[in-house]
């Protein structure tokens, strides 16, 4: 079994591109990584940037703090299995990693209508002027609890548990609908 | 065009000609009509049938007050009952139907009721069908329930699409009148987030209706103008046909918007939604709702051809529809005279003007006659005015001849949003009307509803609020529209100043006939003094008793009238008595809007396993357990009855080797240097020296001594650790620890991650299970290496993956369960698969994971259901009596958990295996009488265990273990069945636990 094919699947249907046609871009995210940092009750957000500061240099991403004293560190990279282990094996005790990559999934919605297509399902204002491009909020979507990170002028990233990943992909295309 | 179609009407667009339907006639109007100006224009004064009386009743009012015109508009799923005719805009095709009326509205056989008028006063149903009592429910009820009521609801499914939205604002400004619109070019041109909703499809409120001329233009030129200046701001977010029906906590609104049931059906976008429920969030709210007229209480008030006298305005000045042909106007007020006005320069005879107040000076110069002093105390006409009965200052009665009535009893200002929050309204006899509470909690009340009147003062007062609102956020704007030059505006005129002011007429004392208070519940004025004699005097209970202020309109026409009755009886200000209370929603809301995109298959989300898709490329039937599905079973070769399928998989299991998707467990990452302390003192059982690379299995207790949930706990390395919980739990569990770690024990370091959806997770499980797995695992298998309960990281496939692995077991048998990174996880499973073939692997569901779970008698929650401790499960012994503390330790030695009577686990078998039994059966001892007394226990889990060849079950019954061997009766109240069994060890399959370790 040693020349078993592997691939990892994703949880969105293949169809991606089914509405790109109009002004409502929804994108699946297919590569990347996502650790889950998890502090002490004493940790800040700059002392754990100053942690990772040497592995976030070579791997890219960025923090998005989640809950207090923990935060997604989120990239584009693909890691191996030993990579990660390494980072992690790295940290010191103030500073738990967990991977979830496959455990936190992510798709990208832009358009010039993408606040009022968020708005059907967060109640987070996302107003240019208040919801500035690299800040994040653990909030919901209808009923599915996700990330939501505004990562460009009239882009959000959108980051949710896998098992609800259909199901978001689903409500986001009936929510974009109507302007496209 | 018909003859009540005169010209001009600001709010029509006579090019674009729309064809309608009203009770099966077909009938035509105007693009930006609505249902009723077309009625009234086609010359239709009765659209309705009232509640109780079915008396004839045509159309009161011009807005969202409307008590008497409903329609049913629309067919199928799409049909809309209780519509206000005065609300719903006309479009091509439209088709409305009257209600309540049968066989037609012209000729109601219900309006017999109204020759029993007399015995069904107030209270009638509460003192009629009284006895016998047990008629009410299946006589009396529906036939009430027939008679009365509204329209039908549709038995079609809407095939609209329906949202629920949020949004955000520095200002709303609720109604967009002229002191709404004022308020909002305000903070527009200063920059701040303005929502302004109104419920009309078109701006304006009632500067619609105005003809005066306004910084040298028409009214509805220089509405245009504003208009336009709104729309090109960016910072502002003009809602139209959009009703705030709530004021929540924290600024939060919520609305209703009406996106497109104003389409004809071929117009409508599927993908765009019928209405939208917002809830908006507002920093500072100006309320600029205007104040509803109020009719007057006199015999034959309800006649069709009687309107509201702002509402006649509005017909006449926005829609171009003339009332009658010969008018009367019954106002105690200066503001109505603008309708006399109004209607004298488009030509139409005035018959009178009747005024109880003896000298208003209103500075009305028109050539009608002026009747000061009197009051109309009847009307006359079958289905339409055709007379009223003018009762003169000196007794004296004289009849006139009108077609139409304009009446106004004063003003109410809309203070619903002001109340909703609890506050309560202040009376105010200069205005004679209710007044909100003033600027409480970031709400500002403007215009008309504060009692300004005018159109210059209400600008004024709009953009000086807006002025003061925005301050308070920190944004400096100057205030727009103020010194508007209008022409007409009668508060500016001076010729006014000084005339009496509205002088209450709360019911006239001369009135013949029903005087009615309430139009869509039939409450006259008698009523509300039957109900005070009654002794139900309080504003509440007269409500109730009366059911005045009920239904769709919630009395908005009729609420303060009731309590001017109350007051003036009772010798006290309107303010004594005080209004009933203010709630949600101000106009009904359809539940599409509150259901939202939330129906059918939206109607929760789905949680799908990683191994879904290698499920059901396996033929595996699902099953929804809470939001997951999950796969039940996996019919092969022509199998059609599930159990047909669900025995082969067991049997396949313990014969041979099998696969079962196990990721919905959930899965918790627990991290920190205290975790293994933190463990100890979750689970009732020692956790301190778990090793590294070793899985035990834990009860959690709740602190009340019953056990919470349970599952296994793996060391993986030191201070890392990873917990299963069942699926059902997942997110409990996580919530119990995170209470445990954050308010219970701070002091411990102790980090908490959920990773369910991390992992996709499989057990493998039968004789067969290690020699399948040896083919894709790297690491040694073998029971000196990877022994019973190990726990650790292991390589897959040469190295290309890692995964973690579990020597646990749910069904009995050697088992595995191998956990890898979702995204690889239908791979892997194709992996064993193939590895297993040449042993049969044969993939297995919940079903038959439950089988062999109580062949083994292993509990699940079907067991664990919150009234069982550890003890009564045969696992008292995990208890431990050395840890100093953990949750439920002390509450688990209560006494009556202690007692020795509770019912112990015990399997339970049917003495002749051809009997079968159910899960809820009770157990009895043989001979005994079906009663609770006897009642010795009950069967928790049931099957068929294809390996023993009958039904097998777990019970909890008393005595327990002592009693195995003992025959007893299995109750099945349900199925009215008695079945002798046999109390036996719940292992049915490998008591001694040979298979685990082998």
């Amino acid at each position: 079994m040693r020349d078993f094919l592997l691939h990892n699947v994703s949880p969105f249907p293949a169809d991606e591109t089914a509405n790109g046609h109009g002004n409502m871009q929804i994108r699946a995210l297919r590569d990347g990584f996502v650790f889950h940092l998890l502090g002490r009750s004493d940790t800040d957000t700059a002392t754990v940037e100053k942690t990772i500061a040497a592995p976030i240099a070579d791997l890219g991403g960025e923090l998005r703090q989640l809950a207090p004293y923990q935060w997604f560190w989120v990239g584009n990279a693909t890691l191996s299995q030993e990579r990660v282990a390494e980072i992690s094996a790295a940290l010191p005790s103030m500073l738990a990693l967990t991977d979830q990559t496959h455990g936190r999934v992510r798709l990208v919605v832009s358009g010039p209508q993408v606040r009022s297509v968020l708005a059907k399902g967060a109640m987070i204002d996302l107003a240019d002027d208040v919801f500035a491009i690299g800040q994040s909020v653990m909030t919901q979507i209808g009923h599915i609890g996700a990330m939501i990170t505004r990562t460009g002028d009239a882009e959000f990233e959108i980051m949710v548990l896998r098992s609800f990943a259909e199901s978001l992909w689903h409500e986001i295309h009936q929510m974009a609908a109507e302007f496209n | 065009m018909t003859s009540f179609r005169i010209d001009g009407g600001t709010s029509i667009n006579r090019d674009d000609v729309r064809q309608f339907s009203f009770n099966g006639e077909k009938l035509s109007g105007f693009g930006g009509d609505t249902v009723a100006s077309a009625l009234l224009a086609n010359g239709k004064q009765l659209v309705g049938r009232s509640f109780k009386y079915h008396r004839p009743r045509g159309i009161l009012t011009a807005g969202a007050a409307e008590p008497n015109a409903l329609l049913t508009i629309g067919r199928d799923g799409r049909r809309d009952p209780n519509t206000r005719a005065t609300m719903a805009e006309l479009f091509d095709g439209l088709e409305a139907r009257s209600q309540n009326c049968w066989p037609n509205v012209d000729f109601d056989i219900g309006a017999v009721n109204g020759v029993l008028g007399p015995i069904l006063g107030a209270g009638f149903y509460y003192k009629t069908f009284m006895w016998p009592a047990a008629f009410w429910e299946k006589v009396y009820e529906p036939i009430i329930r027939k008679a009365a009521g509204l329209g039908r609801a549709s038995y079609d499914p809407d095939p609209g699409y329906y949202e629920k939205c949020w949004a955000h604002c520095d200002l709303l400004v609720i109604g967009a009148g002229a002191a709404g619109l004022a308020a909002a070019l305000t903070a527009g041109r200063a920059g701040a987030r303005v929502i302004i909703a109104d419920e009309g499809a078109q701006l304006g409120g009632g500067m619609r209706a105005e003809r005066s001329m306004i910084d040298g233009k028409p009214a509805d030129i220089f509405l245009g103008d504003v208009m336009g200046e709104l729309i090109s701001l960016p910072n502002v977010d003009i809602k139209s046909r959009t009703t705030i029906f709530a004021n929540y906590d924290d600024g939060v609104f919520g609305g209703v918007e009406r996106v497109q049931k104003h389409l004809p059906e071929a117009e409508i976008n599927p993908n765009r939604a019928m209405e939208r429920l917002w809830r908006i969030v507002a920093k500072h709210t100006i309320l600029a709702t205007g104040a509803e007229e109020r009719p007057i209480v006199f015999g034959g008030n309800d006649r069709p051809g009687v309107m509201m006298a702002g509402a006649m305005r509005t017909y006449l000045n926005a829609y171009g529809v003339a009332p009658g042909k010969r008018v009367a106007l019954f106002a105690n007020n200066d503001q109505a005279y603008d309708t006399a006005r109004d209607l004298e320069e488009r030509g139409i005879e005035i018959a009178a003007i009747i005024d109880p107040r003896t000298c208003p000076d209103v500075g009305y110069h028109g050539s009608a006659r002026h009747i000061a002093g009197a009051v109309v105390r009847d009307t006359a006409g079958r289905k339409g005015l055709k007379s009223i009965t003018v009762r003169h200052d000196d007794g004296r009665d004289e009849v006139i001849a009108v077609d139409a009535l304009a009446i106004s009893g004063g003003y109410s200002p809309i203070v619903h949003l002001a109340c909703h929050r609890g506050a309560r309204p202040v009376w105010s006899d200069d205005h004679a009307g209710f007044m909100p509470p003033m600027d409480a909690d970031g709400l500002t009340p403007v215009g008309a509803v504060s009692g300004v009147r005018g159109i210059v003062a209400c600008f004024n007062a709009g953009a000086n609020a807006a002025c003061d609102a925005l301050v308070g956020l920190g944004i400096s704007a100057r205030p727009a529209l103020i010194g508007a030059d209008v022409a007409g505006d009668h508060v500016n005129d001076p010729e006014a100043a000084g005339a009496q002011d509205t002088l209450p007429v709360w019911s006239v004392p001369s009135a013949r006939g029903k005087a009615f208070v309430d139009f869509q519940n039939d409450v006259t004025a008698s009523d509300i003094n039957l109900a005070m004699r009654e002794g139900y005097d309080h504003v509440e209970l007269a409500k109730r008793y009366t059911t005045n202020g009920m239904a769709t309109d919630q009395g908005k026409t009729s609420n303060v009238n009731a309590i001017g009755i109350l007051a003036e009886n009772k010798g006290v200000s309107p303010g004594d008595i005080g209004t009933t209370t203010f709630r949600p929603f101000y106009t009904p809301v359809s539940f599409g809007a509150l259901v939202g995109a939330s129906k059918g298959f939206e109607f929760q989300p789905v949680r799908k396993s990683p191994l879904h898709g290698w499920a059901a490329r396996n033929g595996a039937k699902f099953v929804e357990t809470g939001l997951w599905y999950r796969s039940s079973w996996f019919p092969k070769g022509g199998e059609t009855f599930w159990r047909d399928s669900v025995d082969r998989e067991v049997l396949n299991v313990r014969t041979n080797v099998g696969i079962c998707d196990v990721s919905t467990l959930g899965k918790i990452e627990i991290f920190g240097a205290d975790a293994a302390e933190f463990l100890n003192r979750v689970y009732c059982n020692a956790f301190l020296k778990l090793p590294v690379g070793k899985a035990r299995y834990g009860l959690m207790l709740r602190e009340d001594g019953f056990i919470y949930d349970d599952g296994t706990t793996s060391c993986l390395a030191e201070n890392h650790y990873f917990m299963t919980t069942t699926t059902a739990l997942a997110a409990g569990v996580l919530t119990h620890l995170e209470f445990c770690a954050q308010v219970l024990w701070p002091e411990l370091d102790v980090r908490l991650a959920s990773a369910t959806d991390q992992w996709a997770q499989m057990a493998v499980a039968g004789p067969k299970a290690r020699a399948t797995l040896a083919k894709i695992i790297d690491d040694d298998l073998g029971n000196e290496a990877f022994p019973f309960l190990a726990a650790r990281e292991v390589s897959l496939f040469g190295g290309k993956l890692r995964g973690r692995l579990f020597r646990i077991s749910f069904s009995g048998e050697l088992a595995y369960e191998i956990a890898v990174p979702a995204g690889y996880g239908s791979c892997v499973a194709d992996a064993i698969m193939e590895a297993g073939k040449e042993f049969d692997i044969a993939p297995y569901g919940t079903e038959a994971l439950g089988v062999m779970r109580i062949e083994k008698g292993h509990v699940t929650h079907a067991e664990i259901n919150g009234t069982v401790t550890p003890a009564d499960l045969g696992m008292g012994r995990m208890v431990s009596a050395k840890k100093d503390d953990f949750i439920g330790r002390v509450m688990n030695k209560r006494e009556g958990l202690l007692d020795a009577a509770r019912p112990l686990l015990v399997g339970i078998k049917p003495k002749s295996p051809s009997d079968r039994f159910a899960t809820g059966s009770h157990i009895l001892n043989v001979g005994a009488d079906v009663r609770l007394e006897n009642d010795q226990g009950y069967v928790t889990s049931t099957c068929h265990s294809p390996n023993l060849g009958h039904t097998i079950g777990l019970a909890l019954i008393k005595g327990g273990p002592e009693r195995y061997g003992e025959e007893v009766v299995i109750w099945n109240g349900l199925a009215g069945t008695h079945v002798t069994g046999v109390i036996c060890n719940p292992a049915f399959v490998d008591p001694e636990n040979e298979k685990l370790h082998a």
